[in-house]
């Protein structure tokens, strides 16, 4: 398993457009934590709503293939079922269901529920940074119950505690 | 019980000495003051035993002074559907009449036959439970009921209840949780600033640790404490943009600085003095840009051998009975402390008038001041010393005492007697709510506990919560944290000056923290308690690492160790140093166990608000609802929807109706409210384009005035919605869906025009609430149209079935479709919904000439099964594709549409995948139950028993007169005429004859050969 590196990432632009591209050592297996979704959302539409306005459709760009008639049973399964699931940047779909109902992107870290970009459907996801939390032994920083994940190492720096 | 209170202070207290309140407990009547929490009350009164533990059943005292008490649970109130159990003693306050009762034990608290398992722990170590599961088979079986009823907490209300909550939505600039002085100081800087604020404080009164301090001793700007405190109060209450919630915990610190915080807005009061008007508890929805977290710390017991009788009490908690609740708990007190704060508690109690007979401290260096103090005030210092074990079965009587190290560290220890013994372990910061908003905890050697250190939310910590003990420090935090949250919300602060302090108190100073107190009696026999609600010792601890549970995850669910409802809030860091310790490594190397959600356990009520009961979820009602309520109609919940099921007359049986209403409606006439299916205009020069994508049938030929059903498949090729639409011009149609995925269509089919297809002109209506529909069917509905019609002949000679026509009832435009969903001549009319009720009663009345039945969903559903039609969502149940139900000619071959590639797909194409068919019953009479599954012999073998597929619809057939069914079969399609059986719960599988779907068909061929 490769190290992960610890701080701020760059994701390229359109680096999810194809989802089998792994993006550098960001392979990572995701863990179920239980997550909580309590977001606020900016529907490039309406602005800023509480989820609850929301419903999830998935991940993005995931073009629905015109030459299906041509494609294997495996190529086209792996449209209709296979999603990356990623613990890092997403690309997903929302829908503003109880709003203006439209349909557009957003890019989340899904390790912290972060949401680094909102775009409209049809345009390329823009370049974004994301926060990936670190741990020593590379292993996914939240989920996995690695102590990394909520205590800082001895040599870790603190912030934003009004503290000493 | 006596009124006297003896263990109440002659003054002093946040509480009305003017007024007695009496409150019984476990069928005692007690006596206390407003103010009092129950459990400083029963302090007052002596009464230290409140509760019994989870496993052992030990006798449970007062630990602590608020929400961290581990195991004073008690069961408040005898309504039985208004009772609560796990109530901490130590936060519910009392009232005139207040019924509580102790948990888990029986007949009562003091003899309590539970308590016999205490005598058995050795045979129950850590993870029995799970042990039992790897024995020899039957050991769990065995064992299973016996754990069960023996481990308890308080009993669940047994019926609906009866309270109101409310759940509210708030936005503000700063979040201030917690309202000592940390927090009143930081919503003081916010709210200056101009911020919206919000300070919740989990008690009844503001003013945390200060409401604990000598308020003799203690001055804030040269005033009382209290004073202090009401005019920091008065400023905030002042302030427009300020709100101040007491009685409320923040819970939980979700995403994006969203924060629960739980009101208890009347539980304080007497219930027949409950407003009407309020809700029993509130659930505060805070979405903040910025939070302060000002939640304290909490005090850790010590751990030592026989650590866990009643009478045996944080010190700081001791504190707070005596000047917040004017209680000091006992009369001959030992102090048991491994820092400083054990000492300034000690000095308290002895000036409150309590006779401190020692100061037992952990460590041998003590600062001189605190030895004078001792001194002056008698009391016997024990340096470097520790309590080796305890006397007395339901209250402490005395403790023996040992030196740490040294000689006397192997001699016979010293025994004093007291009635109770205040412990003080050092102070944890209550990280909690900052550790759930995904911050890092740090390790602090300074304090030997976790203290926030990053942060990952706008959130900062501040005071105790930081780590920071000394109250000059608590003003100095709580007055920065305020001004820098109310400046990242975008407020211009001026902090303001913390109050001069006379009598503050330092922090706890040096500590010296022993994972576990050494002891006189050998190992094996040590009870030292870590966690007091789950009965989890230090020997526990020490075999979970010996058995390879090391990480402090698996040794907590191994244990239980922090798992009871106060999850570990006093026990949490003594388990992480005796895991450390038995691992040899240090607590920072081991880590900690995950805080989650919530911080204490939050009534369901107040997270259902107002969803509950009607309010549960929408409700919708066709025009002719009213109508259907008049006539007695069985109703039944289809998605959002109330349909009338069907129609009893009086004295006649649900079943009866069902059968009388599908006659009728085949051999008369019937109608049917079918307003709601699901109606989506579909619009624009591509809408035939559009529709051809989305069916799986062709539609590039359906001329106006025409109607067609069709499938809706997902792209994994199962059915996911059908429905009949009509043409009414070249670019605009009428689609119908089933009533409950109406939503999800026009959501899927709104989806794939914005995302897939932006090319395609095409705009989507709901329009389901617009049309009231009623269909009417059998042989005579064509004259009931034609008459109800001004300017229609629905003769099928000339109205043709599947087209539709515009007419007039009355002058109010009508849309009539000749479709039938039950194989009958059937009509659906189509009015304006405002029309509904009108409409409905126009078909009843010039229906009566000919005998009309209105029939309700469940006659529907027998009449469409007698034809074989299928219901989406009974026939299929996402993994059925058309062929399966016998529709693949359906499946156009000249177009893609959703979920067409799927459907060549190996396993989708498979010809032995399960078919719906027709099952008939060898005895007519026998209905088979929904559900049955389907098997090949005429007795189960052993089980697995290979099944076949599964009944998906039966009924009792009115017009066939007997009974029919339809299942799905493996292969079925080709073993026609093949004798199966359908498994039942009692008695043997009963045989059945596999048919074709439509049974009325096969009934008219029958007749037709025997005629013929």
């Amino acid at each position: 398993m490769p190290r992960l590196d610890p701080g701020i990432r760059s994701v390229p632009a359109g680096f999810r457009m194809d989802r089998r591209i792994k993006s550098g050592d960001d392979d990572i297996k995701c863990g179920n934590w239980g997550r909580q979704e309590m977001f606020l959302i900016r529907c490039p539409w309406c602005g800023e709503r509480d989820v609850s306005d929301f419903s999830y459709g998935g991940e993005a760009h995931i073009a629905r293939p015109t030459d299906s008639e041509t494609m294997s049973d495996s190529a086209w399964a792996e449209f209709v079922f296979l999603r990356s699931n990623p613990k890092g940047v997403h690309a997903e779909r929302w829908n503003h269901q109880a709003g203006c109902r439209r349909w557009f992107n957003i890019l989340r870290n899904t390790a912290t529920d972060d949401i680094l970009a909102v775009y409209k459907m049809g345009e390329s996801p823009p370049e974004v940074t994301a926060n990936l939390p670190a741990t020593p032994s590379g292993e996914a920083a939240i989920g996995s119950g690695n102590d990394a994940a909520k205590i800082l190492g001895p040599d870790e720096t603190g912030g934003a505690t009004a503290g000493k | 019980m006596s009124k006297t209170q003896p263990y109440r202070l002659p003054k002093g207290g946040r509480i009305d000495r003017g007024r007695t309140i009496s409150f019984s407990f476990g069928g005692w009547a007690f006596h206390g003051h407003p103010g009092d929490t129950l459990a400083s009350a029963l302090l007052a009164n002596g009464q230290h035993m409140v509760a019994r533990s989870f496993k052992y059943h030990r006798p449970r005292g007062i630990l602590g002074a608020g929400s961290e008490d581990p195991a004073a649970l008690v069961q408040i109130g005898d309504d039985a559907n208004r009772t609560d159990p796990n109530t901490r003693a130590s936060e519910q306050e009392i009232y005139d009449s207040l019924i509580a009762r102790a948990q888990n034990c029986w007949p009562t608290l003091t003899y309590d036959v539970g308590a016999m398992n205490d005598l058995i722990a050795p045979f129950v170590p850590a993870g029995f439970y799970y042990k039992t599961f790897k024995g020899p088979l039957g050991n769990w079986m065995w064992f299973e009921p016996f754990i069960r009823a023996a481990a308890g907490l308080g009993h669940a209300p047994s019926g609906p209840d009866p309270d109101r909550y409310e759940a509210v939505n708030r936005h503000c600039d700063v979040l201030v949780v917690g309202g000592g002085p940390t927090g009143l100081m930081a919503a003081l800087a916010a709210g200056r600033a101009g911020a919206r604020v919000i300070l919740a404080e989990e008690t009844a009164e503001l003013g945390g640790a200060l409401l604990s301090r000598d308020p003799e001793a203690l001055r804030l700007n040269d005033a009382a404490p209290v004073e202090w405190i009401a005019g920091v109060r008065a400023e905030l209450e002042a302030r427009d943009e300020v709100t101040i919630l007491t009685r409320t915990t923040a819970f939980g610190y979700y995403s994006h600085n969203f924060v629960g915080l739980w009101e208890r807005v009347t539980d304080h009061l007497p219930e027949a003095e409950r407003p009407r008007r309020l809700p029993r508890q509130r659930l505060w929805r805070v979405r903040a840009k910025e939070v302060v977290l000002a939640t304290g710390a909490v005090e850790r017991p010590l751990v030592f051998h026989q650590n866990d009788r009643p009478g045996i009490m944080l010190a700081g908690a001791v504190r707070t009975y005596m000047h917040r609740y004017g209680v000091l708990p006992g009369k001959r007190i030992v102090v048991a402390t491994n820092n400083d704060s054990g000492w300034d508690a000690a000095l308290d109690m002895a000036q409150a008038g309590g006779e401190v007979v020692a100061v037992i401290d952990l460590r041998a260096d003590i600062a001189p001041r605190h030895l004078a103090e001792a001194s002056q005030a008698g009391i016997a210092i024990h340096a470097n010393a520790t309590i080796v074990g305890t006397e007395g079965r339901h209250r402490i009587r005395g403790v023996s005492v040992r030196a740490m190290s040294g000689a006397a560290a192997s001699g016979r220890p010293v025994e004093i007697a007291c009635d109770l013994l205040a412990v003080a372990g050092g102070w944890t910061p209550n990280a909690a709510l900052f550790s759930q908003s995904r911050g890092k905890l740090r390790y602090d050697g300074a304090i030997e506990a976790f203290r926030p250190g990053r942060s990952w939310q706008n959130e900062r910590s501040a005071g105790a919560a930081n780590g920071a003990f000394a109250m000059a420090d608590c003003f100095s935090e709580g007055v920065r944290a305020g001004a820098q949250a109310a400046t990242a919300a975008g407020f211009d602060a001026s902090p303001p000056p913390a109050p001069r302090i006379v009598g503050g108190q330092a922090g706890q100073g040096s500590i010296r923290v022993v994972p576990e107190l050494p002891s006189h009696v050998a190992p094996h026999r040590t009870r030292a308690f870590v966690d007091l609600q789950d009965d989890v010792t230090t020997k526990d601890l020490r075999l979970a690492v010996k058995e390879g549970y090391s990480s402090v995850e698996h040794a907590k669910r191994y244990t239980t160790a922090g798992m009871g409802t106060d999850q570990g809030k006093v026990a949490n860091l003594n388990t992480f140093g005796l895991l450390a310790s038995a691992r040899g490594e240090s607590v920072p190397a081991i880590g900690t166990t995950t805080y989650r959600q919530p911080y204490k356990p939050v009534t369901i009520g107040a997270i259902a608000g107002q969803h509950a009961g009607d309010h549960f979820a929408p409700r919708r009602t066709t025009p002719m609802h009213d109508w259907h309520k008049r006539q007695g109609a069985i109703f039944e919940p289809v998605g959002e929807w109330l349909r009338a099921r069907a129609y009893p007359k009086q004295g006649e049986s649900f079943e009866d109706a069902v059968q009388r209403e599908s006659k009728a409606a085949r051999t008369a006439i019937g109608v049917l409210d079918a307003s709601t299916l699901g109606k989506i205009d579909v619009r624009g020069p591509d809408a035939r384009t559009f529709l051809n994508r989305v069916y799986t049938n062709a539609w590039m030929k359906l001329a106006p005035g025409r109607c067609r059903y069709g499938l809706m498949l997902g792209e994994d090729g199962m059915v996911v919605d059908d429905g009949v639409t009509a043409c009414i011009a070249d670019d605009h149609f009428h689609m119908t869906t089933t009533t409950g995925g109406a939503a999800g269509v026009l959501s899927t089919l709104e989806d794939y025009l914005q995302t897939e297809w932006p090319d395609l002109k095409v705009y989507l209506t709901t329009v389901t609430e617009q049309w009231a529909v009623a269909a009417v069917c059998g042989p005579q509905s064509a004259r009931l149209v034609s008459e109800l019609c001004d300017d229609l002949d629905a003769d099928p000679a000339g109205f043709e079935f599947m087209t539709w026509r515009d007419a007039h009832i009355g002058g109010v435009p009508v849309r009539v479709f000749s479709i039938s969903f039950t194989g009958e001549l059937s009509y659906e009319i189509n009015i304006p919904a405002t029309y509904g009720l009108w409409l409905w009663e126009q078909v009843l009345e010039k229906g009566a000439l000919h005998g009309i039945t209105p029939y309700g969903t469940e006659a529907m559903h027998l009449l469409r099964a007698e034809k074989g039609f299928i219901i989406v969502g009974q026939e299929t149940d996402g993994t059925v594709t058309p062929d399966d139900l016998g529709l693949g000619g359906m499946v156009k071959k000249s177009a893609d549409f959703i979920g067409r590639r799927s459907l060549s797909r190996s396993d989708t194409a498979r010809t032995d995948r399960k078919q719906l068919v027709g099952l008939l019953t060898d005895d007519p009479n026998v209905v088979l139950m929904e559900g049955a599954h389907v098997i090949e012999t005429a007795a189960e073998s052993a089980p697995p028993v290979p099944m076949l597929g599964h009944v998906t619809s039966s009924y009792f057939s009115p017009n066939l007169d007997r009974s029919i069914a339809m299942a799905l079969v493996k292969s079925g399609r080709s073993r026609m005429g093949d004798k199966l059986f359908v498994s039942r719960r009692d008695g043997a599988p009963i045989p059945v004859t596999v048919s074709g779907t439509d049974f009325l068909a096969a009934k008219d061929s029958a007749t037709e050969a025997k005629n013929g």
